[in-house]
């Protein structure tokens, strides 16, 4: 007997038409595992639970970033101040510089290689000081050599210093 | 199984779904349409790697290398020809660069690698999230944008980078998988409106093998 679309679609064995609601519920009920109290076990307060904890997940995307970004600086900030420069002196000394290191890595570097920190302040603070910007409560830098390159910009004629 | 897969297609139109097993693994279906009728039934949202077939990325061209610009990892070629020298050479790091050791400490390099940065040493495991690469497993890499470098008594910044002759950073291809199952759920109160997607993305993880250092090409730019 020949069946049309749909008639035939009732005839597929019920393993792809799931009216048994143990299947929805139980969907639920895994991600609800270690919920506190009757949420991780009945399905109807389950699901309200379970549904608010993807919304937080969703939320969580965006923010984390923000906040993993907020915490980078937090940290250069703070390792700037030993050095009597504030972060953001640093991150926009660096860019102009061309040096293209970020702030996950600039963290870093704040944390476990102090030395080479310091060397990086050293050379912000020299770069503005050309620029005749001095940073307040900042200790007179490490001499610096610079061959006046610090402020020279990339152009084709002088690449071979930049590789 | 074509027929199946059509009828799937209609009964899973996005109107009339929701969120029900099906839904939820429709997607993974769609690719694997091998799997329709085998038992599935347990893995409505916890998909395994069965589900899903190896893809191919198409990797763009920033991460591809030329023939003309490919390295032999085991033959580099020898630095180029030195660069104009400056008088007032900085005495201190000319005699760091010489007297430094690569069994005294442990040296670092920061290192560009597809849109990331990562602090390295010998030994690491990197991971890159979401990439295939079309190296295979096994394939020594020789990673070249590195922006810094770290021995006991001095460092090297690039601006950007330092250049090739200086330093080889290599690696090897140890894992290509794919990453636990992400899921993402999207949900409108009183719309009716709910989505569920899985998605796995793929994971390379790289060995980092050795960190050489140049010294006569430094000194050179020095």
């Amino acid at each position: 007997m020949h069946l049309t679309c749909p008639l035939w679609v009732r005839r597929i064995p019920k393993i792809y038409r799931n009216n048994d609601p143990f299947y929805l519920r139980n969907l639920y009920l895994q991600f609800s595992f270690l919920f506190r109290g009757r949420s991780s076990r009945c399905f109807r307060l389950a699901e309200q639970r379970v549904i608010k904890a993807f919304q937080h997940m969703n939320a969580m995307r965006a923010v984390r970033k923000d906040r993993f970004k907020q915490l980078c600086d937090e940290r250069i900030d703070a390792a700037c101040a030993q050095h009597g420069i504030p972060g953001k002196m640093l991150i926009d000394g660096l860019g102009r510089m061309n040096i293209q290191l970020n702030r996950k890595m600039l963290q870093q570097l704040a944390i476990y290689e102090p030395y080479s920190f310091k060397s990086l302040t050293d050379l912000v603070k020299q770069y503005h000081s050309e620029l005749g910007i001095v940073p307040p409560n900042a200790e007179p830098p490490a001499p610096v050599v610079t061959r006046g390159l610090l402020q020279s910009p990339i152009v084709p004629g002088n690449r071979k210093f930049y590789e | 199984m074509q027929l199946a897969n059509f009828t799937l297609h209609r009964l899973l139109s996005p109107i009339s779904i929701r969120c029900t097993p099906a839904a939820v693994i429709n997607r993974t279906l769609r690719s694997s349409p091998a799997l329709l009728g085998k038992k599935y039934a347990k893995y409505y949202f916890t998909p395994k790697k069965i589900f899903r077939k190896e893809e191919i990325y198409r990797v763009p061209k920033t991460q591809l290398i030329l023939p003309h610009e490919r390295l032999d990892p085991l033959n580099i070629p020898e630095p180029s020809a030195p660069t104009a020298t400056e008088s007032g050479l900085l005495e201190q790091l000319a005699s760091a660069v010489n007297h430094e050791q690569s069994t005294s400490g442990r040296p670092f390099a920061i290192v560009h690698l597809v849109g990331k940065q990562y602090k390295v040493s010998e030994g690491d495991l990197v991971q890159l999230v979401g990439k295939s690469l079309l190296a295979e497993l096994g394939d020594e890499l020789v990673l070249e944008k590195v922006l810094a470098l770290g021995f006991t008594d001095f460092t090297l910044y690039g601006r950007p980078m330092l250049s090739r002759d200086c330093v080889t950073v290599r690696a090897t291809v140890v894992e290509k998988t794919l990453e636990p199952p992400k899921i993402r759920f999207e949900f409108r109160k009183r719309q009716n409106f709910r989505r569920m997607n899985i998605h796995q993305t793929n994971a390379t993880v790289l060995r980092i093998g050795s960190i050489e250092f140049n010294k006569p090409a430094v000194q050179q730019a020095l």
